[in-house]
């Protein structure tokens, strides 16, 4: 068996990864996200955006925000979303609240 | 020894596992009826192809998603067993229970770094990005085009939403109706209870008990005129303050409502170990509601709390404890140990435990059951405009002493709703029956008073 440990399980980042990426310069959770791919996965960080973000913080990164909640925070399928904006109103969902912070690779 | 049932189904249904008849439970979810032929392997993971079992049983994780009679990547845990219905586990190449891609896992020991790995490389780089991408993913098309079912999305129009049906959610319903004011009451899961279904049968919280307190929540919902939706997941707020719900058979809903509470509970925490996601590792919460649905998920358990951040035992953990022995199962809780891996191939075989002093230990047993803090279920309140404020166990969303969210105020663009209302354990509150309904008579003279008096949105 292997000695993996998990953080992220829809996209199998593992604990080592992420420290790794840490220690890389990805310290705030946007970049750490972004470089791993936690939460980007089935589960949209419902399993592991809070260890991540402990892991982040216990190694002096900023994770004081969550990372940009965007729905759907569910999957649902394309042929149900594709009626949302026939009502002829400004449809999509709403765009992003928080700034992003600034690629810095 | 494999999971087992503890019962017969209530209304029995036979349903299709790769082929194989398998007896289910019209009243209790597939994965469960699956998990209860002593099965703990659903799925696989997308890159690894690791194996992989419920942990959460409650709409959270990767670990039962199968194809459903030609639907790709369904959550069995959140629906229903039917009669004759067709489940396959995906993602497999030979066979489900040998798959031959088993073996990416080894190869990459401590993960696979996407941006570092054959990049750069001239043809090996082109060669491996195929690789990948005919490996990895998630199941594959469905049979059959889903048309669009809906010309348009439909509106309901309500004074309040309220997203979540445990028991803060129950309590804020009916205490919003008793102010005379119209609550439509969304929850994404066949029932109402939220995390009070995953005890199992017989537990107290509290002074409580769980099932009568459940009950009596459900009957006063019911009673006083809420109009509850089931299976409706709300996902997502459009421009203009709409809020979105998807439902398996009635698609996408738009809620138009002048207030909004969200008592979205809490998801499970991450446990931290060697093989953390192995099948056989679940929550407290999950084996509770898999043993409320007549399944017990092994005979020799492990209970941890330190590894999923926690100190001690809370009320998920007790009475699953409780009513595993009481089904005849041997279940260790660790005290002044943690886990430090799990080891089996397909699922736990036995564990090594850590004591404080760092000394090794290993034990045979079938699963390992983590309890710790949920970590609140933010994202929904936070698209909304809430605030939230980070610790150990996660994002909480900020709310005053009545339960009204606090803005956030940083960005911007943010058009914080003023109408915004988050209550129970999606704000770090434990989760605490006589609590959750003071608070949410707060909550309703709060929002009764802004809806009366309130400017025009």
């Amino acid at each position: 068996m292997s000695s993996k440990v998990l953080v992220c399980r829809c996209e199998d980042v593992t604990l080592h990864e992420l420290e790794e990426s840490i220690a890389r310069g990805h310290d705030d959770i946007e970049s750490l996200k972004r470089y791993t791919g936690f939460g980007t996965g089935w589960c949209q960080g419902k399993w592991c955006l809070a260890a991540c973000a402990r892991i982040l913080s216990e190694k002096g990164g900023d994770a004081s925000d969550p990372f940009t909640a965007r729905p759907p925070f569910h999957p649902v399928p394309l042929a149900d979303l594709a009626a949302i904006d026939s009502e002829g109103e400004s449809a999509g969902v709403l765009p992003a609240r928080r700034p992003i912070p600034a690629d810095d690779d | 020894m494999p999971p087992r049932r503890t019962r017969a189904p209530k209304s029995p249904v036979t349903i299709f596992v790769d082929g194989e008849p398998t007896v289910a439970d019209a009243d209790a979810s597939i994965a469960s009826a699956i998990v209860g032929s002593g099965e703990l392997m659903l799925a696989r993971s997308p890159k690894f192809h690791r194996p992989r079992g419920p942990s959460c049983l409650r709409g959270g994780c990767d670990g039962c998603l199968m194809r459903v009679d030609g639907t790709p990547n369904v959550m069995t845990c959140q629906h229903v067993a039917t009669e004759g219905a067709r489940v396959e586990r995906q993602n497999v190449v030979l066979s489900a229970k040998l798959d031959v891609l088993r073996a990416t896992d080894w190869f990459f020991p401590n993960g696979m770094d996407h941006h570092k790995m054959f990049a750069g490389i001239p043809g090996l780089q082109h060669v491996m990005l195929a690789f990948a991408r005919r490996v990895s993913g998630l199941g594959e098309l469905p049979d059959s085009v889903t048309p669009s079912r809906l010309e348009s999305v439909p509106t309901v129009h309500t004074d309040v939403l309220v997203v979540g049906g445990g028991a803060a959610g129950l309590f804020a319903a009916s205490a919003l109706r008793a102010k005379g004011l119209s609550v439509v009451l969304c929850d994404d899961r066949p029932a109402l209870g939220g995390a009070l279904l995953s005890f199992p049968e017989g537990a107290r919280l509290g002074n409580h008990d769980v099932d009568a307190a459940r009950a009596a929540a459900v009957e006063a919902v019911l009673r006083s005129g809420v109009d509850v939706r089931l299976e409706a997941t709300v996902f997502g707020v459009l421009e203009g303050n709409d809020w979105l719900y998807a439902h398996p058979r009635d698609g996408v809903v738009r809620v138009r409502a002048r207030a909004h509470v969200v008592a979205a509970g809490g998801h499970d925490p991450t446990p931290l170990f060697e093989g953390n996601d192995l099948p056989g590792v679940m929550s407290a919460r999950a084996s509770g509601r898999l043993l409320r649905e007549g399944v017990l998920c092994g005979e020799s358990i492990v209970l941890d709390t330190q590894s999923a951040g926690g100190s001690e035992l809370g009320p998920h953990g007790r009475a699953f404890a409780d009513a595993a022995r009481g089904a005849g199962a041997v279940v260790e809780v660790l005290d002044r140990s943690r886990v430090a891996s799990v080891r089996g191939l397909g699922q736990v075989r036995s564990v090594v435990l850590h004591d404080e002093a760092g000394r090794a230990s290993q034990r045979d047993c079938d699963a390992v059951v983590f309890d710790g803090p949920v970590a609140p279920t933010f994202e929904l309140a936070v698209q909304a405009g809430a605030a939230t404020r980070h610790d150990r166990a996660g994002y909480a969303v900020l709310v005053g002493p009545d339960a009204r969210a606090v803005a956030e105020t940083r960005p911007r663009d943010a058009r914080p709703d003023e109408r915004l209302f988050a209550l129970g354990e999606i704000t770090g509150a434990a989760l605490d029956l006589d609590a959750f309904q003071s608070s949410a008579r707060r909550l309703a003279a709060s929002l009764a008073e802004a809806l009366n008096t309130g400017v025009a949105r």
